[in-house]
């Protein structure tokens, strides 16, 4: 079995965290970082009385210093589990592992989200602190024969902790393209990372001449194609065209897709996270 | 088309697996991610129905086929022009006799007995021999015509009925190449004749055409009942009398008056009577082929009058047809399999 492969995400700006954890936060607790004064009733700890601080004020109280507490942060993986799925369940079954991995290393809890044709209950684990409930839905993943479609993503941030959470939104996104800003709106207090399934063979790999069928995986609806260069090319055209359209419907949003593809690598989530500040 | 129809008909049942190809398709099935990514192509859809089109097509041709499709007969209405024509020929045993009057002696060579180079048809040829050869081709000039011929010897012979069959009346007339019978009994025959007009439509002209080498008295009862025959048939009588060489002929008039009755003369007196009936007579009297055929060709120029006549089209049988198609379009269908691209 090879190794589990973890990256490292920081935020730029998280949320409120009473718990406390390895990112940056915005609670006076125990930490490192001078965060301000407070006045001694505030603030009740004589060990952190800065005298200096407190002789220069005009009204003669006792200043504290305070520190800002770094704080945890939950990381959830909503995935979208339609049929279209399929090819990809082995990279989100390898990057569910690696994102768990990273997040608990750091202290931060790690829960999943599947969306089906609806929010299942077998496809949710809480945030939590436990990596083997992420091992045994790892496995569940690799075995899974996804059905359906992907209706369950507009309900997937009911999911969510009301408090800013690092979001891994993993998708396809092979639905109507309408329908993907009602999904992410609810989404938008989060950072929200898209990785979005990029199969690049399901266009170049069509042949040149000939009959094909193919059958949709979601609705089963069939349609014969007689493949041609000019169509083959249509088909690439109208690909590229779909990917920037996407891409321009996430940045609306306020977050930079990913296009994953082939196997799991961790360093590029390494490289998107120091490109990118969340 | 009305006339359409079928051998075994419960086989049509199978026509209902002709709905098979709209949810069942021969082709190998890729599973694709989402459909709705791939731009919409009109000619593929088109080769897709068409796929399907030439799938059902196929099936129905395969049931009707099976069940054995085929046109029943059925009639045309034409027009031509021409006659309904009954030929009367006499098969007493002088017909079987040359024009001389004497058995035909071996083989038509060309040549006759001192090696001289004779018209052919002239030479030792019997009667009968060159009336079948000028009626063959007197038949073959008239298309549209429905022929019978009746034949008379010592009874009536019935030999086929009013028809428009060339191959029919061609083997009838060739039928009359056995050897003839014994005596004449022309009122017999006669009445035979006209009786082939009854219930057919009155349309063109009915032509009786005798053909004899010789004629028979006509006992008066007889004669009574023909002279209504003729009045109610309408037919033209046209009376080919093939003379033999010496013997008297139907124009000739007795020397002596003892012999002027119908038994010493009887072609005259035959004559006399047609003559009578008053309706269209015309006598050629033929003492060689060669008149036998200006005879024959007077008659092909005059009756031309325009007929309405049913030709008859025999069933057709199509399940060769719906074969052939079926063929034709499983090839097709063959080929398409073999324009399917290999998806791994």
């Amino acid at each position: 079995m090879r190794a589990i492969e973890s990256f490292h995400y920081r935020l730029a700006h998280p949320g409120y965290s009473v718990f406390p954890g390895a990112h940056p936060g915005q609670t006076v607790g125990s930490g490192q970082l001078f965060k301000r004064h407070e006045p001694l009733l505030a603030s009740p700890d004589p060990r952190r009385i800065d005298l200096r601080a407190s002789v220069l004020d005009p009204f003669q109280h006792y200043r504290v210093r305070v520190f800002q507490q770094h704080s945890k942060l939950a990381v959830f993986v909503i995935a979208d589990l339609s049929a279209s799925m399929h090819a990809r369940l082995h990279w989100l079954a390898d990057f569910v592992l690696s994102a768990a991995q990273s997040a608990l290393q750091c202290g931060d809890s790690f829960g999943f989200i599947g969306c089906g044709s609806g929010l299942d209950r077998r496809w949710w684990l809480p945030a939590g602190q436990a990596m083997q409930p992420v091992r045994t839905l790892s496995e569940r993943l690799r075995v899974l024969q996804p059905q359906g479609s992907a209706g369950g993503l507009i309900q997937a941030a009911t999911r969510l902790p009301a408090r800013r959470s690092l979001v891994f939104w993993v998708s396809d996104c092979h639905f109507d393209a309408a329908s993907l800003p009602n999904i992410l709106r609810p989404l938008t207090p989060h950072a929200v990372v898209p990785l979005v399934a990029w199969d690049e063979a399901e266009y170049r790999s069509l042949p040149d001449w000939g009959l094909v069928r193919f059958q949709d995986a979601e609705n089963r609806r069939a349609r014969t194609l007689l493949m041609r260069p000019g169509l083959k090319r249509r088909v690439e055209q109208a690909c590229e065209d779909r990917r920037q359209h996407l891409r321009r419907s996430f940045r609306a949003f306020g977050m930079e897709p990913l296009f994953v593809g082939g196997s799991y690598r961790a360093e590029a989530m390494d490289r998107y996270f120091l490109q990118h500040v969340l | 088309m009305n006339g359409l129809a079928f051998d075994t008909p419960w086989a049509l049942a199978g026509l209902l697996l002709a709905l098979l190809p709209l949810w069942r398709s021969g082709m190998q099935t890729a599973t694709y991610p989402w459909l709705a990514m791939l731009p919409p192509d009109p000619l593929s859809q088109a080769v897709a129905l068409t796929i399907r089109l030439l799938a059902m097509t196929a099936i129905v041709a395969l049931v009707l086929g099976l069940s054995g499709m085929h046109l029943r007969e059925q009639s045309v209405e034409r027009i031509g022009h021409g006659a309904h024509i009954v030929m009367l020929l006499d098969r007493s045993s002088s017909m079987d006799n040359s024009f001389a009057g004497k058995a035909p002696s071996g083989s038509d060579d060309g040549r006759d007995a001192g090696g001289r180079a004779t018209q052919g048809a002239v030479a030792e040829q019997s009667k009968a021999e060159a009336a079948r050869r000028l009626l063959t081709e007197f038949v073959d000039h008239r298309d549209h015509d429905l022929i019978g011929i009746a034949e008379y010897s010592t009874s009536p012979l019935f030999v086929m009925p009013l028809t428009e069959n060339r191959q029919a009346i061609h083997a009838a007339i060739a039928a009359t190449a056995t050897p003839a019978l014994a005596y004449t009994n022309i009122s017999k025959g006669l009445a035979m004749a006209l009786s082939f007009f009854d219930r057919q439509p009155v349309q063109g002209s009915r032509i009786v055409l005798l053909v004899s080498d010789g004629a028979a008295a006509i006992d008066p009862d007889s004669e009574a009942a023909l002279r209504i025959l003729f009045k109610q048939q309408q037919v033209r009588l046209y009376w080919l009398f093939l003379r033999t060489d010496n013997s008297p002929g139907i124009f000739a008039q007795p020397d002596d008056p003892r012999d002027d009755n119908a038994q010493a003369m009887p072609e005259l007196y035959l004559h006399r009577f047609f003559g009578g009936l008053h309706i269209p007579y015309q006598a050629y009297e033929a003492e060689n082929p060669g008149a036998m055929r200006k005879a024959i060709n007077d008659i092909d120029r005059l009756e031309q009058l325009p007929l309405h006549y049913r030709e008859a089209i025999p069933k057709q049988d199509l399940s060769g047809l719906c074969y052939g198609w079926t063929g034709v379009l499983m090839a097709l269908l063959l080929g398409v399999k073999l324009c399917e691209a290999r998806m791994v």
